[in-house]
């Protein structure tokens, strides 16, 4: 079996998995909670051969941040200092009490870049539970439409857990086992 | 499940390959050139392919296989073996199938090709 390790260089730079990650997904591969693989096309690139509801999320996303004569565009535009999602100067977090970013509300040096999806640190900004405003909703839809009830891989909390195992295990069952 | 993407499930079962006639020998790799940008969920990953402007989402058990080929160039044999020890036990029929109709499906979104 392939060793899982910390210098599996190639592993991290081109999955970004972690270590941790991949133990915790190999752990629910054998229990045995996890039923079969899903791998979904949720955006079909310029033809647009998949496109659908989240995938037109995505491409929406991206036009509004990148049309400054729409009203939303603002609350689009991620913050970067140094590589990374930066974090405001008043200290709360990032986009706590900002209805948007404005570049004064960051330190100097601080970029706002238009959300692009091909960029990791755009999609952290985005998904951050924190950050509910525009945007996020989209995120749901991509976390949530493609979850699709019964046993179906993603041990979304759907479903009881076998044997009446309740929170015991890592199958469906969501925190409090979900007896249903 | 929304109504646009049991249209797409529909519409890209058509167009796997079939595994009925899948090369269990022909081994497969991630393209070094790839250039893969990922986005790691709490239980699913979303990758964006540059080459090809696809994005794909993947739940754990896809991701964990994709992760194998990332290891290294494997046939399906290999991988299948591979997924043995993780689970350490024979996968079913279902599940063979499954993981058979995973790696095709790798194949046509362009995530692995053929040495």
């Amino acid at each position: 079996m392939t060793e899982v390790n910390n210098t599996d260089k190639k592993n991290e730079v081109t999955s970004g998995a972690t270590l941790g990650k991949r133990l915790h997904r190999r752990s629910l591969l054998k229990a045995g909670a996890i039923a079969a693989p899903v791998a979904l096309t949720l955006h079909g690139g310029v033809p647009l051969a998949h496109a659908d509801s989240a995938g037109l999320c995505v491409i929406n996303l991206m036009n509004i941040a990148n049309n400054p004569a729409d009203n939303r565009a603002a609350m689009l535009q991620v913050p970067i200092k140094g590589g990374q999602v930066a974090a405001p100067k008043n200290g709360t977090h990032k986009f706590e009490l900002l209805p948007e970013d404005l570049a004064n509300d960051y330190p100097p040096g601080t970029q706002l870049q238009p959300f692009d999806a091909s960029n990791l640190n755009h999609w952290e900004f985005i998904k951050d539970p924190l950050n509910q405003r525009f945007g996020f909703s989209c995120v749901n839809s991509i976390e949530f439409n493609y979850r699709i009830n019964g046993n179906n891989g993603w041990g979304n909390g759907d479903q009881p857990a076998p044997g009446g195992s309740l929170p015991n295990n890592n199958a469906e069952n969501g925190p409090n086992g979900n007896p249903n | 499940m929304s109504f646009f993407l049991w249209d797409f499930i529909k519409g890209d079962l058509t167009i796997l390959p079939s595994t009925q006639s899948f090369d269990r020998k022909l081994v497969f790799h991630v393209p070094d050139n790839a250039g893969l940008i990922w986005s790691e969920w709490e239980d699913a990953s979303i990758v964006y392919d540059p080459r090809s402007g696809h994005t794909q989402v993947l739940n754990e058990f896809a991701r964990e296989l994709l992760a194998l080929y990332e290891d290294g160039p494997k046939s399906l044999d290999q991988l299948l073996a591979e997924f043995s020890k993780i689970i350490d036990a024979e996968p079913d029929a279902t599940t063979t199938q499954n993981i058979i109709e995973t790696v095709a499906g790798f194949d046509n979104m362009g995530l692995i090709e053929p040495i």
